[in-house]
Protein backbone atom coordinates (compact mmCIF):
# COMPACT_ATOMS: atom_id res chain seq x y z
CA UNK A 1 0.00 0.00 0.00
CA UNK A 2 1.80 3.81 -0.84
CA UNK A 3 1.47 6.80 1.20
CA UNK A 4 -1.37 7.84 -1.17
CA UNK A 5 -3.35 4.80 -0.74
CA UNK A 6 -2.71 5.33 3.15
CA UNK A 7 -4.03 8.95 3.14
CA UNK A 8 -6.90 7.65 0.79
CA UNK A 9 -8.07 5.13 2.95
CA UNK A 10 -8.01 7.81 6.02
CA UNK A 11 -9.91 10.79 3.94
CA UNK A 12 -11.86 8.43 1.58
CA UNK A 13 -10.15 10.55 -1.63
CA UNK A 14 -8.61 8.25 -4.22
CA UNK A 15 -7.02 10.54 -7.03
CA UNK A 16 -3.79 8.83 -7.93
CA UNK A 17 -4.59 6.19 -6.11
CA UNK A 18 -4.37 2.29 -6.31
CA UNK A 19 -8.52 2.18 -6.53
CA UNK A 20 -8.35 4.87 -9.54
CA UNK A 21 -5.64 2.78 -11.31
CA UNK A 22 -7.69 -0.30 -10.59
CA UNK A 23 -10.97 1.30 -11.83
CA UNK A 24 -9.01 2.62 -15.13
CA UNK A 25 -7.54 -0.55 -16.25
CA UNK A 26 -10.11 -3.42 -15.09
CA UNK A 27 -13.55 -1.68 -14.84
CA UNK A 28 -14.55 -2.76 -18.32
CA UNK A 29 -13.39 -6.40 -18.25
CA UNK A 30 -14.73 -7.10 -14.98
CA UNK A 31 -17.76 -5.91 -15.94
CA UNK A 32 -18.26 -8.07 -19.14
CA UNK A 33 -17.14 -11.06 -16.94
CA UNK A 34 -19.74 -9.93 -14.17
CA UNK A 35 -22.61 -9.90 -17.21
CA UNK A 36 -21.33 -13.24 -18.79
CA UNK A 37 -21.98 -14.96 -14.90
CA UNK A 38 -25.07 -13.54 -14.48
CA UNK A 39 -26.70 -12.21 -17.51
CA UNK A 40 -28.33 -9.50 -16.24
CA UNK A 41 -26.64 -5.49 -16.31
CA UNK A 42 -27.82 -4.04 -13.40
CA UNK A 43 -26.33 -6.92 -11.40
CA UNK A 44 -23.40 -7.10 -12.87
CA UNK A 45 -22.46 -3.39 -12.50
CA UNK A 46 -23.57 -4.39 -8.60
CA UNK A 47 -21.08 -7.30 -9.00
CA UNK A 48 -18.38 -4.78 -10.53
CA UNK A 49 -18.67 -2.61 -7.22
CA UNK A 50 -19.14 -5.23 -4.66
CA UNK A 51 -15.89 -5.80 -6.14
CA UNK A 52 -13.87 -2.58 -6.30
CA UNK A 53 -15.05 -1.84 -2.80
CA UNK A 54 -14.09 -5.15 -1.16
CA UNK A 55 -10.56 -4.95 -2.52
CA UNK A 56 -10.19 -1.38 -1.52
CA UNK A 57 -11.00 -2.79 1.99
CA UNK A 58 -8.46 -5.44 1.90
CA UNK A 59 -6.22 -3.60 0.16
CA UNK A 60 -3.40 -4.57 2.49
CA UNK A 61 -3.86 -7.85 1.72
CA UNK A 62 -2.55 -8.02 -1.66
CA UNK A 63 1.40 -8.70 -1.25
CA UNK A 64 2.25 -8.27 -5.12
CA UNK A 65 0.43 -4.63 -7.48
CA UNK A 66 1.27 -7.21 -10.60
CA UNK A 67 -1.23 -9.76 -9.36
CA UNK A 68 -3.71 -7.00 -8.66
CA UNK A 69 -6.07 -8.56 -12.18
CA UNK A 70 -6.25 -11.79 -10.85
CA UNK A 71 -7.15 -10.72 -7.33
CA UNK A 72 -10.01 -8.53 -8.55
CA UNK A 73 -11.11 -11.15 -10.95
CA UNK A 74 -10.96 -13.83 -8.15
CA UNK A 75 -13.07 -11.33 -5.72
CA UNK A 76 -15.76 -10.65 -8.57
CA UNK A 77 -16.00 -14.86 -8.65
CA UNK A 78 -16.17 -14.83 -4.58
CA UNK A 79 -19.02 -12.23 -5.04
CA UNK A 80 -20.60 -13.71 -7.58
CA UNK A 81 -20.75 -17.49 -5.56
CA UNK A 82 -21.92 -15.54 -2.49
CA UNK A 83 -25.25 -13.66 -4.66
CA UNK A 84 -25.91 -17.38 -5.88
CA UNK A 85 -26.29 -18.56 -2.46
CA UNK A 86 -28.62 -15.65 -1.17
CA UNK A 87 -30.51 -16.39 -4.39
CA UNK A 88 -30.80 -20.06 -3.71
CA UNK A 89 -31.55 -19.55 -0.14
CA UNK A 90 -33.92 -17.24 -1.00
CA UNK A 91 -37.82 -18.64 -1.69
CA UNK A 92 -39.38 -16.97 -4.38
CA UNK A 93 -42.94 -15.55 -3.88
CA UNK A 94 -45.15 -14.38 -6.19
CA UNK A 95 -48.58 -13.59 -5.67
CA UNK A 96 -51.25 -15.13 -7.71
CA UNK A 97 -52.66 -12.24 -8.54
CA UNK A 98 -49.86 -10.23 -9.72
CA UNK A 99 -49.45 -12.99 -12.24
CA UNK A 100 -50.27 -11.44 -15.63
CA UNK A 101 -50.46 -13.33 -18.70
CA UNK A 102 -47.26 -13.55 -21.23
CA UNK A 103 -49.13 -11.59 -24.11
CA UNK A 104 -49.99 -8.49 -21.92
CA UNK A 105 -46.63 -8.25 -20.94
CA UNK A 106 -45.03 -5.48 -22.72
CA UNK A 107 -41.28 -6.75 -22.77
CA UNK A 108 -38.69 -4.42 -21.71
CA UNK A 109 -35.58 -2.91 -23.58
CA UNK A 110 -33.38 -5.16 -21.28
CA UNK A 111 -35.76 -8.29 -22.06
CA UNK A 112 -35.46 -7.58 -25.82
CA UNK A 113 -31.87 -6.89 -26.03
CA UNK A 114 -31.31 -10.54 -23.85
CA UNK A 115 -33.61 -12.26 -25.92
CA UNK A 116 -30.99 -11.50 -28.60
CA UNK A 117 -28.52 -11.80 -27.51
CA UNK A 118 -27.89 -15.83 -28.33
CA UNK A 119 -25.00 -16.49 -26.84
CA UNK A 120 -25.77 -14.95 -22.98
CA UNK A 121 -29.06 -16.85 -23.24
CA UNK A 122 -27.58 -19.81 -23.90
CA UNK A 123 -24.81 -19.28 -20.94
CA UNK A 124 -27.63 -18.97 -18.41
CA UNK A 125 -28.88 -22.43 -18.93
CA UNK A 126 -25.63 -23.65 -17.64
CA UNK A 127 -24.99 -24.33 -13.96
CA UNK A 128 -22.11 -22.66 -12.44
CA UNK A 129 -20.08 -26.02 -12.19
CA UNK A 130 -19.42 -25.81 -16.02
CA UNK A 131 -20.09 -21.91 -16.39
CA UNK A 132 -16.94 -20.97 -14.11
CA UNK A 133 -14.06 -22.96 -15.19
CA UNK A 134 -15.31 -21.90 -19.00
CA UNK A 135 -15.42 -18.28 -18.13
CA UNK A 136 -12.13 -18.59 -16.07
CA UNK A 137 -10.29 -20.04 -19.05
CA UNK A 138 -12.56 -18.14 -22.06
CA UNK A 139 -12.72 -15.07 -20.45
CA UNK A 140 -10.41 -14.26 -17.74
CA UNK A 141 -7.31 -15.96 -19.63
CA UNK A 142 -6.25 -18.72 -17.07
CA UNK A 143 -4.73 -21.80 -18.56
CA UNK A 144 -6.90 -25.22 -17.93
CA UNK A 145 -4.07 -25.81 -15.01
CA UNK A 146 -4.31 -22.78 -13.04
CA UNK A 147 -8.17 -22.35 -13.04
CA UNK A 148 -7.96 -26.11 -11.66
CA UNK A 149 -5.51 -25.42 -9.01
CA UNK A 150 -7.68 -22.30 -8.20
CA UNK A 151 -11.25 -23.87 -7.93
CA UNK A 152 -8.92 -26.67 -6.16
CA UNK A 153 -10.32 -29.17 -8.62
CA UNK A 154 -7.92 -32.14 -10.68
CA UNK A 155 -7.27 -30.49 -14.17
CA UNK A 156 -9.26 -33.77 -15.74
CA UNK A 157 -12.19 -32.44 -14.21
CA UNK A 158 -11.56 -28.75 -15.42
CA UNK A 159 -11.22 -30.36 -19.38
CA UNK A 160 -14.45 -32.12 -18.59
CA UNK A 161 -16.14 -29.11 -17.06
CA UNK A 162 -15.34 -26.86 -19.94
CA UNK A 163 -15.72 -29.52 -22.87
CA UNK A 164 -19.16 -30.24 -21.45
CA UNK A 165 -19.47 -26.41 -21.04
CA UNK A 166 -19.15 -26.22 -24.99
CA UNK A 167 -21.36 -28.90 -25.72
CA UNK A 168 -24.23 -27.61 -23.66
CA UNK A 169 -23.64 -24.09 -25.28
CA UNK A 170 -23.69 -25.87 -28.90
CA UNK A 171 -26.99 -27.66 -28.20
CA UNK A 172 -28.50 -24.52 -26.90
CA UNK A 173 -27.77 -22.46 -29.91
CA UNK A 174 -28.64 -24.92 -32.11
CA UNK A 175 -31.96 -25.04 -30.26
CA UNK A 176 -32.20 -21.09 -30.52
CA UNK A 177 -32.31 -21.72 -33.91
CA UNK A 178 -31.15 -19.03 -36.84
CA UNK A 179 -34.77 -17.51 -36.24
CA UNK A 180 -34.68 -17.59 -32.46
CA UNK A 181 -31.17 -15.78 -32.80
CA UNK A 182 -32.72 -13.21 -35.15
CA UNK A 183 -29.30 -11.79 -35.99
CA UNK A 184 -28.48 -9.48 -38.75
CA UNK A 185 -24.37 -9.72 -38.87
CA UNK A 186 -24.90 -13.92 -39.11
CA UNK A 187 -25.45 -13.90 -42.61
CA UNK A 188 -21.89 -12.01 -43.56
CA UNK A 189 -20.21 -13.30 -40.43
CA UNK A 190 -19.57 -16.71 -40.66
CA UNK A 191 -16.78 -16.94 -39.18
CA UNK A 192 -18.48 -15.76 -35.22
CA UNK A 193 -20.21 -18.79 -34.97
CA UNK A 194 -20.90 -17.94 -31.60
CA UNK A 195 -22.63 -14.70 -31.98
CA UNK A 196 -22.01 -11.18 -30.01
CA UNK A 197 -23.63 -9.29 -27.61
CA UNK A 198 -25.87 -7.34 -29.58
CA UNK B 1 -21.62 -26.72 -36.21
CA UNK B 2 -19.30 -28.59 -38.77
CA UNK B 3 -17.42 -30.49 -36.31
CA UNK B 4 -18.24 -34.30 -35.25
CA UNK B 5 -16.99 -34.52 -31.75
CA UNK B 6 -17.74 -38.30 -31.34
CA UNK B 7 -15.48 -40.60 -30.95
CA UNK B 8 -12.18 -40.92 -28.64
CA UNK B 9 -9.56 -38.49 -30.73
CA UNK B 10 -12.23 -35.95 -30.89
CA UNK B 11 -12.37 -36.00 -27.49
CA UNK B 12 -9.00 -35.72 -26.76
CA UNK B 13 -8.36 -33.32 -29.78
CA UNK B 14 -10.80 -30.98 -27.79
CA UNK B 15 -9.12 -30.82 -24.31
CA UNK B 16 -5.73 -31.15 -25.93
CA UNK B 17 -6.71 -27.96 -27.58
CA UNK B 18 -7.20 -25.51 -24.65
CA UNK B 19 -4.31 -26.52 -23.24
CA UNK B 20 -1.01 -24.80 -24.03
CA UNK B 21 0.86 -25.40 -27.20
CA UNK B 22 4.02 -26.80 -25.03
CA UNK B 23 1.78 -29.04 -22.49
CA UNK B 24 2.47 -32.90 -23.02
CA UNK B 25 -1.14 -33.79 -23.75
CA UNK B 26 -1.37 -31.20 -26.73
CA UNK B 27 1.77 -32.23 -28.22
CA UNK B 28 1.09 -36.02 -27.91
CA UNK B 29 -2.49 -35.33 -29.72
CA UNK B 30 -1.13 -33.03 -32.42
CA UNK B 31 1.57 -36.62 -33.32
CA UNK B 32 -1.42 -38.66 -33.75
CA UNK B 33 -3.64 -35.61 -35.68
CA UNK B 34 -0.22 -35.41 -38.19
CA UNK B 35 -0.51 -39.16 -38.41
CA UNK B 36 -4.06 -39.48 -38.81
CA UNK B 37 -5.14 -37.65 -41.86
CA UNK B 38 -6.37 -33.88 -43.79
CA UNK B 39 -9.52 -34.87 -41.76
CA UNK B 40 -8.14 -34.58 -38.33
CA UNK B 41 -5.90 -31.71 -39.12
CA UNK B 42 -8.91 -29.64 -40.81
CA UNK B 43 -11.10 -30.37 -37.11
CA UNK B 44 -8.05 -29.74 -35.49
CA UNK B 45 -7.87 -26.35 -37.01
CA UNK B 46 -11.76 -25.76 -36.47
CA UNK B 47 -11.50 -26.69 -32.98
CA UNK B 48 -8.91 -23.59 -32.75
CA UNK B 49 -11.19 -21.32 -34.70
CA UNK B 50 -14.14 -22.07 -32.44
CA UNK B 51 -12.01 -21.10 -29.42
CA UNK B 52 -11.01 -18.16 -31.00
CA UNK B 53 -14.58 -17.07 -31.86
CA UNK B 54 -16.03 -18.17 -28.27
CA UNK B 55 -12.97 -15.84 -26.66
CA UNK B 56 -14.40 -13.23 -28.87
CA UNK B 57 -17.99 -13.21 -28.76
CA UNK B 58 -17.31 -14.22 -24.65
CA UNK B 59 -15.89 -10.14 -24.81
CA UNK B 60 -17.96 -8.95 -26.88
CA UNK B 61 -20.37 -6.92 -24.05
CA UNK B 62 -20.55 -3.24 -23.92
CA UNK B 63 -20.03 -1.54 -20.53
CA UNK B 64 -22.73 0.77 -19.22
CA UNK B 65 -22.12 4.51 -20.29
CA UNK B 66 -20.14 5.90 -16.92
CA UNK B 67 -19.39 2.97 -15.11
CA UNK B 68 -16.13 4.57 -14.11
CA UNK B 69 -17.51 7.63 -13.05
CA UNK B 70 -20.16 5.25 -11.11
CA UNK B 71 -17.20 3.13 -9.74
CA UNK B 72 -14.58 6.56 -8.90
CA UNK B 73 -18.14 8.09 -6.92
CA UNK B 74 -17.65 5.27 -4.66
CA UNK B 75 -17.31 6.86 -0.92
CA UNK B 76 -14.03 4.63 -0.26
CA UNK B 77 -13.88 5.65 3.45
CA UNK B 78 -17.54 5.35 4.24
CA UNK B 79 -18.60 1.76 5.99
CA UNK B 80 -21.39 2.00 3.79
CA UNK B 81 -22.06 -0.84 1.12
CA UNK B 82 -21.68 0.51 -2.25
CA UNK B 83 -25.31 -1.00 -2.88
CA UNK B 84 -26.94 1.22 -0.42
CA UNK B 85 -25.07 4.46 -1.53
CA UNK B 86 -26.12 3.88 -5.25
CA UNK B 87 -28.39 6.94 -6.64
CA UNK B 88 -31.43 5.58 -8.03
CA UNK B 89 -31.11 5.42 -11.53
CA UNK B 90 -33.71 7.47 -12.62
CA UNK B 91 -31.79 10.54 -11.30
CA UNK B 92 -28.98 9.30 -13.30
CA UNK B 93 -31.04 8.75 -16.14
CA UNK B 94 -32.62 12.29 -15.86
CA UNK B 95 -29.48 14.40 -15.47
CA UNK B 96 -28.28 11.90 -18.48
CA UNK B 97 -31.05 12.94 -20.41
CA UNK B 98 -30.70 16.95 -19.61
CA UNK B 99 -26.61 16.63 -20.06
CA UNK B 100 -27.56 15.39 -23.50
CA UNK B 101 -29.74 18.12 -24.26
CA UNK B 102 -26.97 20.82 -23.03
CA UNK B 103 -24.29 18.85 -25.04
CA UNK B 104 -26.72 18.89 -28.42
CA UNK B 105 -27.55 22.56 -27.92
CA UNK B 106 -23.82 23.38 -27.50
CA UNK B 107 -22.30 20.76 -30.38
CA UNK B 108 -25.11 21.59 -32.92
CA UNK B 109 -23.45 25.00 -34.26
CA UNK B 110 -19.80 22.82 -34.27
CA UNK B 111 -21.42 20.13 -36.79
CA UNK B 112 -18.97 21.08 -39.71
CA UNK B 113 -15.89 21.11 -37.29
CA UNK B 114 -16.83 17.43 -36.08
CA UNK B 115 -17.26 16.42 -40.04
CA UNK B 116 -13.79 17.82 -40.64
CA UNK B 117 -12.43 15.86 -37.76
CA UNK B 118 -13.91 12.27 -39.30
CA UNK B 119 -12.69 13.21 -42.63
CA UNK B 120 -9.56 13.80 -42.01
CA UNK B 121 -9.20 10.65 -39.34
CA UNK B 122 -10.57 8.78 -42.50
CA UNK B 123 -7.57 10.15 -44.24
CA UNK B 124 -5.11 9.20 -41.19
CA UNK B 125 -6.18 5.81 -41.22
CA UNK B 126 -6.71 5.30 -44.98
CA UNK B 127 -3.04 6.23 -45.36
CA UNK B 128 -1.85 4.14 -42.89
CA UNK B 129 -3.69 0.91 -43.88
CA UNK B 130 -2.34 1.77 -47.58
CA UNK B 131 0.85 1.62 -46.74
CA UNK B 132 0.83 -1.42 -44.98
CA UNK B 133 3.44 -0.70 -42.04
CA UNK B 134 5.22 -3.06 -40.45
CA UNK B 135 3.57 -4.92 -38.05
CA UNK B 136 5.05 -5.43 -34.22
CA UNK B 137 3.14 -8.46 -33.12
CA UNK B 138 2.25 -11.27 -35.80
CA UNK B 139 -0.47 -13.61 -34.07
CA UNK B 140 -3.25 -15.35 -35.32
CA UNK B 141 -5.11 -15.52 -32.16
CA UNK B 142 -6.95 -12.32 -31.13
CA UNK B 143 -6.07 -12.93 -27.99
CA UNK B 144 -2.61 -13.64 -28.27
CA UNK B 145 -2.26 -10.20 -29.85
CA UNK B 146 -3.90 -8.35 -27.60
CA UNK B 147 -1.67 -9.74 -24.50
CA UNK B 148 0.99 -8.91 -26.63
CA UNK B 149 0.06 -5.37 -27.15
CA UNK B 150 -1.30 -4.76 -24.39
CA UNK B 151 1.88 -3.37 -21.73
CA UNK B 152 2.88 -1.01 -24.51
CA UNK B 153 -0.95 0.21 -25.33
CA UNK B 154 -1.73 3.47 -23.29
CA UNK B 155 -5.95 2.06 -23.24
CA UNK B 156 -7.44 -1.21 -23.08
CA UNK B 157 -7.38 -2.76 -26.17
CA UNK B 158 -10.94 -4.33 -27.12
CA UNK B 159 -10.99 -6.17 -30.35
CA UNK B 160 -13.95 -6.31 -32.26
CA UNK B 161 -15.05 -8.81 -34.73
CA UNK B 162 -14.38 -8.10 -38.20
CA UNK B 163 -17.52 -8.14 -40.21
CA UNK B 164 -16.16 -10.57 -42.58
CA UNK B 165 -14.55 -14.47 -42.53
CA UNK B 166 -10.99 -13.13 -41.98
CA UNK B 167 -8.09 -14.43 -39.98
CA UNK B 168 -5.81 -12.43 -37.90
CA UNK B 169 -2.21 -11.73 -39.42
CA UNK B 170 -1.01 -9.72 -36.18
CA UNK B 171 -1.26 -5.64 -35.06
CA UNK B 172 1.10 -2.58 -34.30
CA UNK B 173 0.29 0.51 -31.97
CA UNK B 174 0.46 3.27 -34.11
CA UNK B 175 1.26 6.73 -32.72
CA UNK B 176 -0.11 9.44 -34.71
CA UNK B 177 0.13 13.28 -33.86
CA UNK B 178 -3.54 13.39 -32.13
CA UNK B 179 -2.97 10.08 -30.29
CA UNK B 180 -2.24 6.54 -30.57
CA UNK B 181 -4.55 3.67 -32.19
CA UNK B 182 -4.53 0.13 -31.93
CA UNK B 183 -3.79 -1.72 -35.40
CA UNK B 184 -4.94 -4.95 -35.95
CA UNK B 185 -4.66 -6.23 -39.74
CA UNK B 186 -6.71 -9.14 -40.95
CA UNK B 187 -6.91 -11.69 -43.88
CA UNK B 188 -10.40 -12.19 -45.64
CA UNK B 189 -10.35 -14.33 -48.54
CA UNK B 190 -8.83 -12.02 -51.41
CA UNK B 191 -7.86 -8.82 -49.63
CA UNK B 192 -6.96 -7.39 -46.32
CA UNK B 193 -8.24 -5.21 -44.35
CA UNK B 194 -7.26 -2.83 -41.18
CA UNK B 195 -9.19 -2.54 -37.81
CA UNK B 196 -8.41 0.59 -35.95
CA UNK B 197 -8.97 1.10 -32.54
CA UNK B 198 -8.67 4.32 -30.86
CA UNK B 199 -9.62 7.56 -27.82
CA UNK B 200 -12.68 9.54 -29.31
CA UNK B 201 -10.94 12.18 -27.31
CA UNK B 202 -8.13 12.13 -28.85
CA UNK B 203 -9.50 12.99 -32.34
CA UNK B 204 -11.93 15.05 -31.17
CA UNK B 205 -14.95 12.90 -31.82
CA UNK B 206 -18.08 12.92 -30.15
CA UNK B 207 -19.94 10.47 -28.31
CA UNK B 208 -22.13 7.67 -30.05
CA UNK B 209 -21.13 8.40 -33.20
CA UNK B 210 -23.41 6.52 -35.08
CA UNK B 211 -21.83 3.98 -37.88
CA UNK B 212 -20.85 5.87 -41.11
CA UNK B 213 -18.45 4.84 -44.17
CA UNK B 214 -16.39 7.42 -45.90
CA UNK B 215 -14.20 6.42 -49.36
CA UNK B 216 -11.11 8.55 -48.85
CA UNK B 217 -8.83 8.94 -51.82
CA UNK B 218 -5.02 7.94 -51.19
CA UNK B 219 -1.84 6.98 -53.00
CA UNK B 220 -0.15 9.34 -56.02
CA UNK B 221 -3.00 12.14 -57.31
CA UNK B 222 -5.62 10.52 -55.04
CA UNK B 223 -5.71 7.70 -57.89
CA UNK B 224 -6.55 4.83 -55.51
CA UNK B 225 -9.64 4.86 -52.71
CA UNK B 226 -10.13 3.61 -49.74
CA UNK B 227 -13.35 2.44 -47.98
CA UNK B 228 -13.76 3.62 -44.10
CA UNK B 229 -15.98 2.04 -41.71
CA UNK B 230 -16.28 4.39 -38.34
CA UNK B 231 -18.52 3.63 -35.56
CA UNK B 232 -17.95 4.16 -31.61
CA UNK B 233 -18.29 2.03 -28.65
CA UNK B 234 -18.17 3.33 -25.29
CA UNK B 235 -14.97 6.20 -25.21
CA UNK B 236 -13.25 4.24 -28.12
CA UNK B 237 -14.31 4.61 -31.63
CA UNK B 238 -13.35 2.05 -34.67
CA UNK B 239 -12.61 2.11 -38.00
CA UNK B 240 -12.42 -0.83 -40.92
CA UNK B 241 -10.09 -0.10 -43.49
CA UNK B 242 -10.06 -1.94 -46.70
CA UNK B 243 -9.30 -0.94 -50.89
CA UNK B 244 -12.01 -0.04 -52.47
CA UNK B 245 -11.14 -2.66 -56.02
CA UNK B 246 -11.78 -0.69 -59.45
CA UNK B 247 -15.00 -2.77 -59.80
CA UNK B 248 -16.44 -1.36 -56.71
CA UNK B 249 -15.27 1.87 -57.69
CA UNK B 250 -17.01 1.84 -61.21
CA UNK B 251 -20.23 1.00 -59.23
Amino acid sequence: MTQSDDDAHRSGTRAGTTYERWVRDHASELYRLAYRFCGDRDVAEDLVQETFYEAWKSLGRLRHEDRARAWLYQILRHRYARLRRTESRTPLHVPLDSVEPATSHAPSEADSSLRHDALQTALNGLSDRVKVPLLMVFMEGQTCQEAADRLDLPLGTVLSRIHRAKRRLRELLRADGPDAQNDEHDTDQPGYTFGGES
Amino acid sequence: MKIDFDGELRRRMEDACLLPSDHPIQREVRDEIADAGDREQQEWLELQRENEELRLAFHDVTPPTGLERRLMGIPLSSALHPRLLRVPRGAISAVLVISAVLAVVMIWPRGSSTDGSIAHLASLVARDHSARPELTVLADEPQRAIERLQPSAPFEIRLKAVPVAATLIGGRICNFVEGPLILTRWQASDHELSMYQFRLADFGIPPNLPQREIDSPVGHENKKHCRVRLWSDDQFAYAIVTDVTASEDGA
